[in-house]
């Protein structure tokens, strides 16, 4: 490449070329003298303007050059190249090295591309912008162990269905089965950390990052890097332990053949539970068939295939949910959401949380008691049995309030013939009177309980008794302490309790 | 200030059972067994809350509530029934009562009437 120096040179010589030749051919012309001299003089100050012009020109004539960016956290280096214009210097690797060194960079891994950008940036006379060329280090974060549960185990649904929605129940598996020796977690272990160092040198420390890891709990064991089911059993997980509870299959019914079952783990039942038998477990109970008039106690959820017939001696207590499809003369109470598919009928139903059913669902006869409040989508019937739905209460409280009440009434009622007897002045006076303060000191303290929990009774003011169908006369709401009496046919309604006017309103179910 | 309560039940055994249990709430109840005493006295005096059974002979809880919101219309009236779907309960709610105690009913929804 030329300099500029050189580029005048040749510009002026070729300049005067020109004139010297144009001069030759004034051999043909008789020329004056003083006029030549004239020309002459005239020519030359047309030369020095036209190389002043020159010299002008070649002061816009610029370099090339580069710029570098150096990023906040001094880990990047981006470099912008200028390129020469009009015979400037071009950019070239010494330009860079200089650039970098005057910057006192003197660490970080050069990426491979800035040759590349420099012949970019010459033979296209282009402007090369904020290109990353030197990286620093970047320190590596040291993990603590931590533990990775299988993520296809993670799919266990929480079973609940949102307000309005349709359930299709035969898609609900809140179970989670998994086999002696399979893999539940994998162990990773103590990931070290590594110092950083920025472009100009400096250490950056590596950050420690304490993983929150899930205990394993019972019948989980250590196998190479992982850990793994002790026993078939049911997967089950929370925010801090997973286990797998030990199952007990039974592959036929319930009956004389395996007696009543008493068992701390899961319970999965092939066949029917029969009339008359009791079960109890500390897990969950999964039948697959019917569940006659039987005695259940869990500690967690109830799923039966079919239905539920109580015959009412049928006494269900569930810790968790319950998922069937009917449920006939039978008495429930349940923790959980209580989920029926077709119809609850005659039976005693009471929830912490809500009754829910299908759109065809239908409660008839008997008495509900839900807490957060009932979905169906028929209450009563054209026969006018007697159904009975609460809403809004704790029927825990509720049922000590009534346990109090009948301990009142009986003391009342000795009161009473105590009362009776000492006006008749009779000779145990004395004894009887004591009796008598006993009984009211009683009566005192079932009331001075029944202060202190009837707080608690009405819990849920919002809770909603909504009917997708028909609601029959014969059928009595309360929610909280208000009732409502149907005393005509009403269809997609949903009862609540409207506060400022102390009733029960019912109103159309908005589309 | 205590709360004042009348009880009109043909079963002495509920007005009993009733007037006790509320004497610990420091409620102050009067229980009439024969209706038209009990009427007599619940149109005389203030109550906070009256609480009539529904079926009494001679004289029923839905014609005495009639005949107090008559004479106290502001009244809040409770019918004390085993049968809610009873029509002569549904008689009384159409006339201004404010609410049903279905037997047996608890005394927590007395209080809570009460707005205690």
């Amino acid at each position: 490449m030329k300099s500029n120096r050189e580029y005048v040179e040749d510009n002026l010589l070729s300049e005067v070329d020109k004139i010297l030749n144009s001069i030759d051919d004034s051999d043909n012309f008789s020329v004056d003298i003083d006029d030549f001299y004239a020309d002459h003089d005239a020519k030359e100050i047309q030369l020095r303007n036209k190389m002043d012009e020159l010299v002008l020109e070649s002061v816009l004539k610029t370099n090339g050059h580069i710029e570098l960016n150096i990023s906040e956290d001094e880990m990047e280096v981006y470099a912008t190249l200028y390129p020469g214009y009009e015979g400037g210097e071009a950019v070239s690797i010494l330009m860079v090295e200089s650039a970098i060194f005057e910057k006192k960079i003197f660490s970080g891994h050069r990426l491979n591309n800035i040759e590349k950008l420099i012949r970019d940036c010459n033979y296209n006379q282009k402007r090369i912008e904020n290109i990353l060329i030197i990286k620093g280090k970047v320190p590596i974060e040291e993990k603590s162990m931590y533990i990775e549960v299988d993520e296809n185990l993670l799919q266990i649904q929480n079973f609940s269905i949102p307000e309005n929605e349709i359930a299709d129940f035969r898609k609900v598996n809140p179970f989670m089965y998994v086999k002696k020796g399979q893999q539940l977690a994998l162990i990773h272990p103590v990931e070290k950390g590594a110092e950083g160092q920025t472009v100009f040198g400096r250490f950056v420390p590596f950050k420690v990052v304490k993983i929150k890891m899930l205990k394993p709990g019972k019948n989980i064991v250590k196998y190479k890097n992982g850990l793994c089911a002790e026993c078939d059993g049911r997967f089950i997980i929370d925010d801090k332990t997973f286990y797998v509870s030990e199952i007990l299959e039974i592959k036929g019914d319930v009956d004389y053949q395996t007696g009543n079952i008493d068992f701390s783990g899961d319970i999965v039942i092939h066949g029917e539970i029969h009339d008359g038998f009791e079960i109890f477990t500390g897990g969950s109970l999964y039948c697959k068939k019917t569940l006659d008039a039987s005695v259940v106690e869990t500690k967690k959820d109830i799923i039966v295939n079919n239905g539920i017939i109580g015959k009412m001696n049928g006494k269900i207590d569930c810790g968790g949910f319950l998922q069937t499809k009917f449920i006939e003369n039978c008495t429930i109470k349940a923790n959980g959401e209580i989920f029926v598919r077709t119809s609850i009928v005659n039976s005693q139903l009471f929830t912490q949380k809500r009754v829910k059913m299908s759109v065809k669902g239908m409660i008839i006869g008997g008495k509900t008691v839900a807490r957060n409040g009932v979905f169906t989508g028929q209450l009563g019937s054209k026969m006018g049995p007697a159904t009975e739905i609460n809403g809004g209460i704790d029927f825990v409280i509720q049922h000590k309030l009534e346990w109090i009440r009948d301990k009142n009434i009986t003391l009342v009622q000795e009161l009473k013939k105590i009362n009776h007897i000492l006006e008749n002045k009779d000779s145990q006076m004395e004894a009887l009177e004591l009796r008598r303060d006993n009984i009211r000191k009683g009566i005192n303290k079932m009331n001075l309980l029944a202060k202190n929990i009837i707080v608690a009774l009405d819990r849920n003011e919002e809770a909603t008794i909504t009917v997708t169908g028909m609601v029959y006369p014969g059928v009595y709401i309360e929610i909280c302490h208000m009732s409502y009496i149907v005393n005509q046919e009403m269809s997609h309604v949903v009862f609540r309790l409207d506060k400022d006017r102390g009733c029960i309103i019912a109103e159309k179910i908005k589309q | 200030m205590e709360k004042r309560v009348i009880i009109i039940d043909d079963e002495e055994l509920i007005v009993d059972a009733v007037r006790e249990i509320l004497r610990s709430f420091d409620i102050h109840v009067d229980g009439f067994s024969d209706p038209e005493e009990g009427l007599n006295a619940a149109i005389s005096n203030p109550y906070d809350l009256y609480l009539l059974d529904l079926r009494m002979p001679h004289l029923n809880g839905s014609e005495i509530c009639q005949k107090i919101l008559e004479v106290i219309p502001e009244a809040k009236v409770l019918i004390i029934t085993a049968f809610p779907m009873d029509p002569l309960a549904i008689e009384a709610m159409e006339a201004g009562a404010i609410g049903l105690l279905k037997k047996p009913f608890e005394i927590a929804k007395i209080i809570a009437f009460l707005g205690m």
